[in-house]
């Protein structure tokens, strides 16, 4: 059987999925694309379902209803054949304690359908790939809990999946594991692999998420593109100057004539936010005619939204949907 | 060829469970414990290192073996590894055959050095009384009796591996207890008193003396092969069992073929021993078969899911007529009773169309089999209705503590309080005691037994639909 998504098609497709719990809907008619090689981000309270999305994904948890597509492939109909080309890091994973790190990564090869001769070669990748090559003849059991992370998933990479869904890899982790973490996930995501992670912890997925869906109680909020910062139409800058100058509407024109829209002020803190066209010249042009206009600034910087802050949007944005 | 990528599961558990530690420890202390006895033996050693080579095959290889088989799933289950596992290339049946035998590998060690000892212990003593080993093994059935032992394992071994599936599979994400691993000990204790001469030799024979084990099957005078055969047989079925598991917690569609197919193996060959050809006789074979799969219908409503998850999923599988999905889904319990019901009716046309027995034995057994039916369907639907119920959690122990209550209390207690009406309020429960319906009064109970089960019927049926309705 051949599969492979076309050229213009997502990666994944899920529609209109619902999965039950007794008395408890924990997908509510779910449905969203995500294109090839993208990073996305799922998000949500306790509880909201990202657990059992990623296991419906994953064919490990049949929904009731509705049809996952990756790869072209309706992954409910051959689930065995979805498996092969993807791979799913459960939150409560496992490891084989009394097995040393490379028997680990060489029996997860050979359980992929991985021959002889790929098998170890691909375990030496999957190591290398999550930096645990000095432990390969440590015993699972002994490893740390950073490096028993890295340990599940180079199994789940081993057979270089196509699609790969995480769930709350860093839970547990220390600062400086999250950071290697980061930077798996960077290298992952540049060799073409298609990323669902599901995260507590926001601030780390900013660095290389480049959408975000946002889940509560079973449904889907959001699904937000979050560009790269070059992408962006206009950028955001946070000024605070030593005083606001007494005269805002004239203020705020003169911002105008200049391309910058003041967006936010507080009037104790002297900080504005302005927005504009999104390149160095216009901000650095902004800034000398503040300084020309004798503007005393004490801070200008360009100000992001981060993923928290996407994610806090989402939720309010709804909440004001259902008040209204 | 590379043993690993023939079955990575055996070869896994080949890793985990060989050290050569462990290698040089299981002979060692064999051979300790055998030149112990031989020590402490006055006379007939042979006799007493055969006895201890068969009892420790017993404990090593099919109660530490069974234990190992289960756990070998039971820590998957527990450990997190389990969802890798389902992820993975191997099909099914490597991944059967793969813990079957390699979970219990190390138990298998020791009972193949265990084996060993018995043959060339046995054919000592034979050589001693002036006959070849060869010979020995053949005329005396040793052969036999070790691959009974053997069987007999992989048969455990098999059973305790499909109790921890059966369990997970009912209540997905619960650690499996060992629970059904004491279910086990019993069955071997029944099994035991299938084939009492296989669990124990106490004659300097080896296997000699199973060799005189008969049996009359459909009135023909059975040798000892017929219990190895029968043996051989339900081992095959057991581990066609365990595949059936495996292949649906792979996420393999499975066919509904293989359940009635071993009822119909199970039947036949359990109602061999009913024997003889007159009209009665058929009737009583269906009866016994009947009788047979209703119990099977008891204990696969216990241990399948019939949870809210799992209704919604067959029916909405039923809406988009899903013809695969539905055979997938369909459960056993659901089989064996449309088999027993056809049993049941076939048994009751035995009763219409062949008057050939006494009248009141016919008329007895129509109202048995009338009365087994209604409550069937009555215990069936009652403890369907409870796992509808609403965040139902615990509806199986429900259940049964309310069955118990019908069963054993009421009647009880109807006896003592109620005579004469007791007699009727028992009747209500009298199959249960596999007694059939006598008296007049009976006839009332058989009333009875009909309007419950159409109300429990009528109970479960407005519970689905309640819950069901509208459903998209």
């Amino acid at each position: 059987m051949s599969f492979g998504a076309a050229n213009d098609a997502p990666m994944i497709r899920v529609q209109q999925v619902v999965y039950d719990y007794p008395g408890h809907r924990a997908l509510d008619d779910v449905s969203f694309d995500l294109p090839a090689a993208s990073v996305t981000a799922l998000v949500g309270p306790n509880g909201a379902g990202k657990t059992t999305l990623l296991r419906s994904m994953a064919a490990l948890e049949e929904p009731m209803y509705g049809r996952i597509i990756m790869n072209a492939l309706d992954i409910w109909e051959h689930p065995r054949l979805a498996h092969r080309f993807m791979g799913y890091l459960p939150d409560h994973f496992g490891l084989y304690q009394e097995l040393s790190a490379w028997r680990c990564l060489l029996y997860a090869a050979y359980a992929r359908g991985l021959d002889a001769s790929a098998a170890e070669a691909a375990a030496q990748w999957a190591a290398g790939q999550v930096g645990l090559l000095p432990q390969l003849e440590t015993q699972a059991g002994a490893l740390s809990r950073g490096q028993r992370q890295r340990l599940a998933l180079a199994q789940t990479i081993v057979h270089k999946p196509m699609v790969l869904l995480l769930d709350e890899p860093a839970s547990g982790l220390d600062p400086e594991a999250r950071a290697d973490l980061s930077r798996l996930m960077k290298s992952l995501a540049a060799t073409g692999m298609t990323l669902l992670i599901s995260s507590h912890i926001l601030a780390e997925l900013d660095d290389y998420c480049t959408a975000m869906l946002v889940l509560e109680k079973g449904k889907l909020l959001a699904h937000r593109q979050l560009n790269a910062p070059e992408a962006r139409q206009t950028r955001t800058l946070r000024l605070r100057l030593a005083a606001l100058p007494s005269n805002g509407d004239e203020f705020s024109g003169w911002m105008e004539k200049l391309g910058w829209r003041i967006v936010e002020t507080d009037r104790q803190a002297a900080v504005l936010l302005v927005e504009g066209e999104n390149s160095a010249n216009a901000q650095t042009r902004l800034l000398r005619e503040l300084l020309a206009a004798s503007h005393e600034v004490l801070e200008y910087a360009e100000y992001t939204r981060n993923l928290q802050d996407a994610y806090l949007d989402s939720l309010q944005d709804n909440r004001d949907k259902n008040r209204k | 060829m590379n043993p690993f990528t023939q079955n990575p599961e055996f070869h896994r558990n080949l890793w985990l469970e060989f050290s050569p530690q462990r290698l040089i420890i299981m002979p060692a202390v064999i051979l300790l414990a055998l030149f112990a006895v031989g020590t402490v033996a006055d006379k007939n050693t042979l006799d007493a290192i055969l006895l201890l080579s068969i009892t420790g095959f017993g404990v090593l290889t099919i109660i530490w073996g069974c234990l190992k088989a289960s756990n070998t799933l039971r820590d998957e289950l527990s450990d997190g590894t389990w969802d890798n596992q389902r992820m993975s290339s191997l099909t099914p049946w490597q991944m059967t055959w793969g813990k079957l035998l390699g979970g219990p590998i190390y138990a298998w060690y020791g009972g193949g050095i265990l084996l060993l000892v018995i043959f060339l212990a046995s054919g000592l003593a034979e050589q001693i009384t002036g006959s070849g080993i060869l010979e020995h093994f053949f005329a005396h059935g040793l052969l036999r009796g070790m691959i009974s032992l053997t069987l007999l394992a992989l048969l455990m071994q098999a059973i305790g591996m499909m109790l921890v599936l059966t369990r997970w599979q009912r209540q997905p994400g619960k650690k499996p207890s060992r629970v059904g691993v004491i279910g086990l000990l019993i069955l071997l204790w029944v099994l035991g008193s299938i084939f009492p001469r296989l669990a124990a030799r106490s004659q300097s024979n080896g296997f000699g003396s199973v060799s005189n084990i008969t049996s009359d099957w459909y009135g023909i005078r059975m040798g000892e092969d017929f219990m190895l055969v029968s043996l051989f047989a339900l081992t095959a079925w057991a581990v066609i069992g365990l595949w059936q598991l495996m292949r649906r917690e792979l996420q393999n569609r499975n066919h509904p073929w293989w359940w009635p197919a071993f009822l119909l193996f199970w039947i036949v060959w359990s109602a061999g021993f009913v024997g003889k050809t007159e009209v009665s006789a058929w009737f009583k074979f269906f009866c016994v078969c009947a009788a047979l799969i209703w119990v099977s219908v008891y204990v696969l409503i216990a241990s399948e899911r019939k949870d809210y998850a799992f209704w919604i999923r067959f029916v909405a599988a039923w809406r988009r007529r899903d013809g695969v999905l539905l055979q997938h889904l369909l459960p056993n319990w659901l089989i064996s009773f449309a088999m027993a019901l056809v049993l049941s009716l076939a048994a009751l046309s035995l009763i219409l169309f062949m008057r050939g027995g006494s009248p009141e034995f016919f008329s007895r057994g129509a109202l048995f089999l009338i009365s087994l039916l209604a409550f069937v369907l009555r215990d069936a639907a009652w403890i369907l209705w409870l796992n509808l119920a609403p965040g139902a959690r615990r509806a199986d122990g429900a259940a049964i503590v309310s069955l118990a209550v019908a069963y054993c209390l009421l009647p009880l207690i109807s006896t003592r309080v109620f005579l004469p009406a007791g007699g009727f309020l028992r009747g209500l429960f009298d199959v249960s005691h596999g007694r059939m319906p006598e008296s007049e009064i009976d006839l009332g109970a058989l009333m009875a037994h009909i309007a419950l089960a159409a109300v429990t019927l009528w109970l479960f049926y407005f519970r689905f639909r309640k819950t069901f309705a509208g459903k998209t």
